[in-house]
């Protein structure tokens, strides 16, 4: 026999509980009509009092025991549990059909009682059960009638008539017939109901099992809690990953503040009320120093149900693997970069040395290419600084050093620095400080790097004869200063206007210029400009030119 | 008067030392150099330079290591270091800034003549 699986052996347990429950009422009535009959008189002579009293002791004492029996459900097998519904309903039949043969037999309306048997089998087997057990009732009915009408079974006079009923052979068949079709009728009706019922109790049992089988074969923690904090659900991967061995009684004692941290957030109903705010999802990051150090996120979710937000679902992921992964990814940069700097600088040094070389005077020629060659080592330098940024950006440690200062001066001595630039590109750089000064807080170093790239810019992206503007003001509630980059140089096109602050993107336009930019420059100075928190955006045209705007906050 | 400045090159790569030296004789410093902390350490003891220009990856004893060994010997600690480095994050630079060097470079940045006016400038400003 199929073993049960725990959703159905609970199904029948409850099933059973409920047969128990009916049996009360059709004892209690067909004890009623004995107990009726014995105090008004004149029927029923043949079934004697002590007879009805056993009887009815004998159903009540069953009961007891099957109420006994069916509310341990858990603990007995399947077997067992099987073959005691099955006495059950076997042992009522047979009980039933000896109460009607006292009774009187077909003169008895107790038959009735044996569609309790019917429907109840039809709960537990369903409709071949049904079938049976109406195939059954009919033998025993049909067997006490005609037992009785050809005189093998001998006849308890119910009611006194001068043709008593059992003597009549039309009224006998008559009577079998209605009975047993009113048996075959209520078992098709009622079978056909119950496989009904039974497929969607199964549909619903697999489903919920798929669901439950789902939740613990995932690679991330669940928990889902209600608005009380109470936990309604989770899975084993949740106890893997904060290395708990049962979520009901987490011990917190002596637990490391990190760890508190995690279970005071992942076992409360914090954010709940952030979640019905906004009614996405909120994400918290933790670090666990279990076992060496453990990245943990925490995914928040809303519960919906019909009546609006009931709890909260939270999803516990290890990404300890993927950032590692990432660490090994930015540290290969880090290290490349690095280890490119030195053969860079000595590079730098050498072109240096020969453009000092008093001794032997190069050609104009010569002297250009000494230029060239080292503005071409200049750029790989900021190439790699750009790359080591980047790098450091997405581990997220680059530190700042903000300092106050004149805004004003250090945006004069960045631009003065490219005056000499601008002068052998014959190109128009202007500049248009409308401001006193302005004392800022900010980072020198990160700053600049991030001017110097906008300003880069604009120098690669301008045609010689060309002009950059670069401006100063105040913003118009005076709570923040603007700094203006403004060129007549190629633009950006509309289209791809939306990406150009994006990590390592390159406009089409500015890759047939300038074959070799990092992709980094713009990407790097909207990071920089934000931890300063101030905003960065341009405007620009396709062969007009653009306009950068860093707006940095007066604090 | 520059060739009163004494300068030790604490630097490992071997190319980019001779570089530096070959500048700083030339501007009329005297140089003397080393390839590790350790010995940086030892020659700076007996060679009594005026500034050191310091490196900070460096075999064995690295830079790092090299300012505090520096530091507390009564001979050394009056010496001025000018670290000259390739490190550029914050934390290395606060870190070793605060263990008391003149000043903090960084080799890619800063071309030899600057190199040359900042250590003029570490040399006059502790002299004055």
């Amino acid at each position: 026999m199929k073993k049960l699986s725990p959703l159905e052996k609970k199904r029948l347990i409850q099933v059973s509980v409920w047969m128990v429950w009916g049996r009360w009422i059709y004892v209690g009535g067909l004890a009623l009509v004995g107990l009726i009959s014995k105090i008004v008189g004149g029927v029923n002579d043949n079934f004697s009092t002590p007879l009805i009293l056993a009887f009815i002791i004998n159903a009540v004492i069953l009961n007891f025991f099957y109420l006994w029996f069916f509310r341990r459900g858990e603990r007995w097998s399947d077997l067992s549990l099987r073959l005691v519904a099955l006495f059950f309903l076997l042992g009522d039949m047979l009980l039933l059909t000896l109460v009607i043969h006292y009774a009187g037999s077909i003169e008895s309306t107790s038959f009735l009682y044996y569609i309790f048997i019917i429907v109840a089998s039809s709960f537990i087997y369903g409709m071949r059960g049904t079938f049976v057990f109406a195939v059954l009732s009919s033998l025993a009915f049909t067997f006490l009638i005609l037992g009785e009408h050809f005189g093998f079974l001998v006849h308890l006079q119910r009611y006194y008539f001068s043709l008593p009923l059992f003597r009549n052979a039309t009224a006998t068949l008559m009577i079998i017939v209605n009975v047993v079709v009113s048996f075959f009728v209520t078992g098709f009706f009622i079978g056909f109901l119950a496989k009904l019922t039974r497929k969607e109790e199964k549909n619903l049992i697999l489903e919920k099992e798929k669901t439950a089988s789902i939740l613990q074969s995932l690679d991330d923690g669940i928990l889902v809690l209600n608005k009380e904090g109470e936990i309604v659900h989770f899975n084993e991967r949740l106890k893997d990953i904060l290395k708990i061995s049962s979520v009901k009684e987490v011990n917190l004692d002596g637990c490391s503040d990190d760890f508190k941290a995690v279970f005071s957030y992942v076992f409360s109903t914090t954010d709940i009320d952030k979640l019905k705010k906004i009614g996405v999802s909120v994400f918290r990051d933790f670090i666990l120093d279990i076992d060496g150090i453990k990245f943990i996120k925490v995914i928040s979710l809303p519960l919906r149900e019909a009546d609006g937000i009931t709890g909260i679902i939270r999803i516990i992921r290890d990404e300890t693997k993927e950032k590692n992964f990432d660490k090994m990814k930015t540290d290969f940069i880090t290290v490349a970069a690095h280890k490119l700097r030195t053969p860079l600088s000595a590079t730098k040094w050498v072109f240096e040395a020969l453009r000092d070389s008093s001794s032997t005077p190069f050609s104009q020629e010569q002297l250009e290419n000494i230029r060239m060659g080292y503005e071409s080592n200049e750029r790989m330098i900021r190439l790699v600084n750009d790359f080591l940024n980047a790098a450091r950006l997405a581990e997220g440690d680059l530190k700042y050093n903000f300092k106050r200062r004149d805004l004003k001066e250090f945006l004069k001595e960045i631009t003065d620095s490219f005056a000499a630039r601008a002068h052998s590109k014959n190109l128009d750089l202007k500049t248009e400080f409308n401001i006193a000064n302005a004392d800022v807080l900010f980072d020198a170093d990160q700053l600049r790097a991030a001017l110097e790239g906008i300003i880069e810019n604009a120098f690669i992206y301008t045609k010689k004869g060309g002009q950059i503007i670069i401006g100063m003001e105040n913003d118009l509630d005076n709570q923040a200063i603007i700094i203006k980059i403004k060129d007549n140089g190629i633009g950006i096109p509309a289209k791809q206007q939306k990406l150009i602050f994006n990590k390592f993107y390159r406009a089409e336009n500015a890759m047939h210029v300038e074959t070799e930019g990092s992709g980094l420059g713009l990407y790097l100075a909207k990071e920089i400009i934000d931890r300063h928190g101030g905003n960065i955006w341009f405007e620009s045209q396709e062969n007009k030119g653009s306009t950068f705007y860093l707006k940095l906050p007066i604090k | 008067m520059e060739n009163e400045i004494k300068v030790l090159i604490i630097e490992d790569d071997k190319f980019l030392r001779d570089l530096l030296s070959k500048k700083l004789e030339k501007v009329g410093f005297s140089v003397d150099t080393a390839d590790d902390g350790l010995s940086g350490f030892k020659k700076a003891q007996t060679g009594w330079p005026n500034i050191i220009l310091l490196d900070l990856v460096l075999p064995g004893v690295d830079g790092f290591e090299a300012v505090s060994l520096l530091k507390k010997d009564p001979i050394t600690n009056k010496i001025a270091i000018i670290i000259l480095s390739n490190l550029n994050q914050q934390e290395d630079i606060d870190k070793i800034k605060a263990m008391g060097v003149s000043d903090y470079l960084i080799k890619a940045l800063h071309t030899p003549d600057e190199i040359v006016e900042k250590i003029k400038a570490v040399y006059h400003k502790k002299d004055g």
